[in-house]
């Protein structure tokens, strides 16, 4: 405990907690903000922070530890009564410590923007282990480097750019990007990942250290036989749980419906429902507004009774659920308009050399877009990159900047053409 | 009443690599402070390296406060009662004189709750209370050994061995250093010091062992090492022209001891 609070206290990385900290928030908001109410989303955003704290925190791991060396200590710590693991332990839980208080910080912070609006709930506990066994691997990765090259720069800038690029190539990945609430984490991925993380850390402490040019010919007191023990059995652990880890599959997986109870809602009595999973809360009011809209598209369109956001019910022909991703209700709209152009005409093939009928399909998907967006569609599409459909988007802003009545007339031609035959389109089961 | 040595080495036979550098050694050490004489390469740091466990000999045995040091675990409980300064002692810069003499009292297991007051204790003890919270890097090559002695004589060892200590010692703080190891030797502490410096040996020490080629030349105490001084003899007083005497007898006569 003395050595630990005295690591603790003239560590580098104490000084440089407030950088750390920045970093963190940096990442934390300047990535996005739409995590802010949303559970998940605001766990995955502070676990996001690992891929730049993982790293640096393996760079100063092997700092902190070469240090030792550099500084002339072997011949004092060979002398020691305390064994060399716990000289050991007590540096890498300093970096540890350190390290974790600006991820833990950086967890606050996120979990603090999001109280007022996400409701029930916190963060998911499964993506912030999966951060802090990213920071554990790395920073033992880099204590055991910097043990056995204890170069001052070398061994922390190849530790920084090798956890970095691993992180990038690797196939076992080591973070997430997002976290919307129809997946989940798996737990023996994560399990895995946490036991490798102890092992490379048990190990890091434990490893003879290798001898230097200067110190081959000093022959040393053999380490306890429990202690070689306990590193060999280390190394097998993390070498087990690293290829077991690779073979333990995805590590997110469909969040099951069953699971919770979804959160719906309708902006007025008769208006459609919409429901999403709790964690999108603060969505759903939006979301209503755009199913209302939809609803009221024109006397010949019919909306669904309900939309469901996409993982809530899923079958076997797939998933016609909506979509909100990175934050945006837009790619909601997409599969909201979807839901009341089949339910109005069904799901339409006419043959590919009806370019006109496929126009007309498009028109009017984009059109209805726009009507649930009840924005202006040059306001509705931004930040969206559609490619493809220019032609539709030209003539659905068009016809929706149009008078009401115009837009009925513009319908009614737009729909003709899909109605020329009528085996074109066959009634949807689904919807 | 026949005084029990604190160290006891027996046909102890050492070395680094492939080169033998203490051959067939006895040796034993009792409380009070014994001076460690010899020329560069003598096997002063590897005699220091033995009794502090760091190395295992070759062959041969260690013994040390009665018990023989067999293996890593005799080695460990030996060593809560070793202080040791090395010749080159390392230090991390950034520590502050009392964090850096406090990690060496963790180092050997000094019960935590002693920790503090031993650390004021031993800085105290070699004038440095005043300068606690100094960082290590800021210290000049005199004040830096001070550290490495607090450093060394912490949790009060009951064998304290410290190579080449007055390096870098202004003379007020070499005869400061030579009251300190008396006073830790009366009150029951073994010290085995290294010097090149004579007058350190014969101010400070009750025995003087002069050590050549990896073997004791001489072990007497130092006035006996005067009165055998030739008067042919290189060296400005009569231990130094003593030590000469030994070294060159032992040169002349092809490694004899006298």
């Amino acid at each position: 405990m003395n050595a630990y609070l005295i690591e603790l206290r003239r560590s580098p990385l104490l000084t440089a907690l407030p950088l750390l900290v920045v970093v963190d928030l940096v990442v934390l908001f300047g990535r996005s903000r739409y995590w802010i109410g949303v559970w998940p989303e605001a766990s995955v955003a502070a676990q996001v922070v690992t891929i730049f704290l993982g790293p640096l925190l393996a760079a100063v791991s092997a700092w902190q530890a070469g240090r030792s060396s550099r500084s002339g200590m072997p011949e004092t710590v060979l002398a020691a009564a305390r064994p060399l693991w716990r000289i050991e332990t007590a540096r890498l839980a300093a970096t540890l410590t350190l390290g974790l208080a600006a991820y833990v910080i950086g967890c606050l912070t996120a979990a603090g923007f999001s109280l007022s609006e996400a409701g029930p709930g916190f963060l998911w506990p499964s993506y912030l282990l999966l951060g802090m066994a990213t920071l554990v691997i790395f920073a033992s990765v880099g204590h055991l480097a910097g043990r056995w090259w204890p170069s001052a720069a070398f061994t922390p800038i190849v530790c920084a750019l090798g956890c970095f690029i691993s992180m990038l190539a690797l196939p076992i990945k080591f973070n997430v990007l997002a976290g919307p609430p129809d997946q989940r984490l798996q737990p023996l991925p994560v399990a895995l990942r946490l036991l490798f993380a102890l092992a490379l850390a048990v190990l890091a402490v434990t490893a003879p250290p290798l001898r230097r040019s200067d110190e081959v010919q000093m022959r040393r007191q053999k380490t306890a036989w429990h202690i070689r023990l306990v590193a060999v059995g280390s190394a097998v652990v993390s070498l087990t749980s690293l290829v077991a880890t690779s073979a333990a599959g995805e590590l997110r997986v469909d969040r099951p419906a069953a699971a919770v109870v979804p959160l719906c809602g309708r902006a007025e009595k008769g208006s459609p429902e919409v429901c999403v999973w709790p964690e999108h809360r603060k969505y759903l009011p939006e979301l209503t507004l755009m199913a209302q809209r939809l609803d009221q598209s024109g006397s010949w369109l019919k909306s669904p009774q309900s939309f469901h956001e996409f993982g809530l019910r899923r079958t076997d022909l797939g998933d016609r659920g909506f979509d909100i991703a990175e934050g945006h209700v837009r790619t909601a709209a997409i599969a909201m308009a979807d839901g009341v152009f089949a339910k109005s005409l069904g799901r339409c093939s006419p043959p590919p050399e009806r370019e006109r009928v496929w126009q007309a399909m498009d028109n009017i998907r984009l059109w209805l877009e726009y009507r649930s967006m009840g924005q202006d569609p040059s306001v509705s599409d931004k930040g969206l990159h559609m490619q493809g459909v220019e032609a539709a988007q030209n003539e659905a802003t068009r016809a929706s900047r149009a008078s009401e009545s115009e837009q009925r007339k513009w319908l009614a031609k737009e729909r003709s053409y899909i109605l020329q035959d009528s085996a074109w389109c066959t009634a949807d089961d689904q919807i | 009443m026949t005084l029990s040595p604190i160290a006891r080495l027996a046909s102890v036979t050492q070395g680094y690599g492939s080169h033998r550098i203490i051959e067939n050694l006895d040796l034993s050490v009792y409380p009070g402070v014994t001076g460690l004489l010899g020329p560069n390469g003598a096997g002063k740091t590897t005699l220091f390296r033995t009794l502090s466990t760091i190395t295992p000999p070759w062959s041969g045995h260690v013994e040390l406060f009665g018990q023989p040091v067999d293996g890593e675990r005799q080695a460990r409980r030996a060593r809560r009662r070793i202080g040791y300064l090395p010749q080159d002692f390392g230090f991390y810069p950034a520590f502050s004189i009392a964090d850096f003499v406090r990690y060496c009292a963790w180092l050997r297991e000094v019960p935590a709750k002693n920790a503090d007051s031993m650390t004021r204790e031993a800085l105290g003890a070699v004038g440095l209370a005043d300068r606690a919270q100094d960082r290590m890097k800021s210290l000049s090559g005199g004040m830096l050994r001070r550290a490495g002695i607090a450093a060394a004589i912490v949790g009060a060892p009951s064998l304290l061995l410290l190579d080449e200590p007055t390096v870098g010692l202004d003379p007020a703080q070499r005869l400061d250093f030579r009251e300190l190891i008396r006073s830790l030797a009366l009150a029951g502490t073994a010290v085995v010091l290294s010097t090149h410096l004579v007058e350190d040996v014969g101010a400070a020490c009750d025995t003087v062992l002069v050590l050549n080629e990896g073997r004791v030349l001489h072990s007497s105490t130092p006035l006996q090492l005067a009165e055998l001084a030739d008067l042919a003899a290189p060296g400005d007083n009569p231990l130094e022209r003593g030590y000469m005497t030994v070294l060159g007898g032992h040169r002349v006569n092809g490694g004899s001891s006298s």
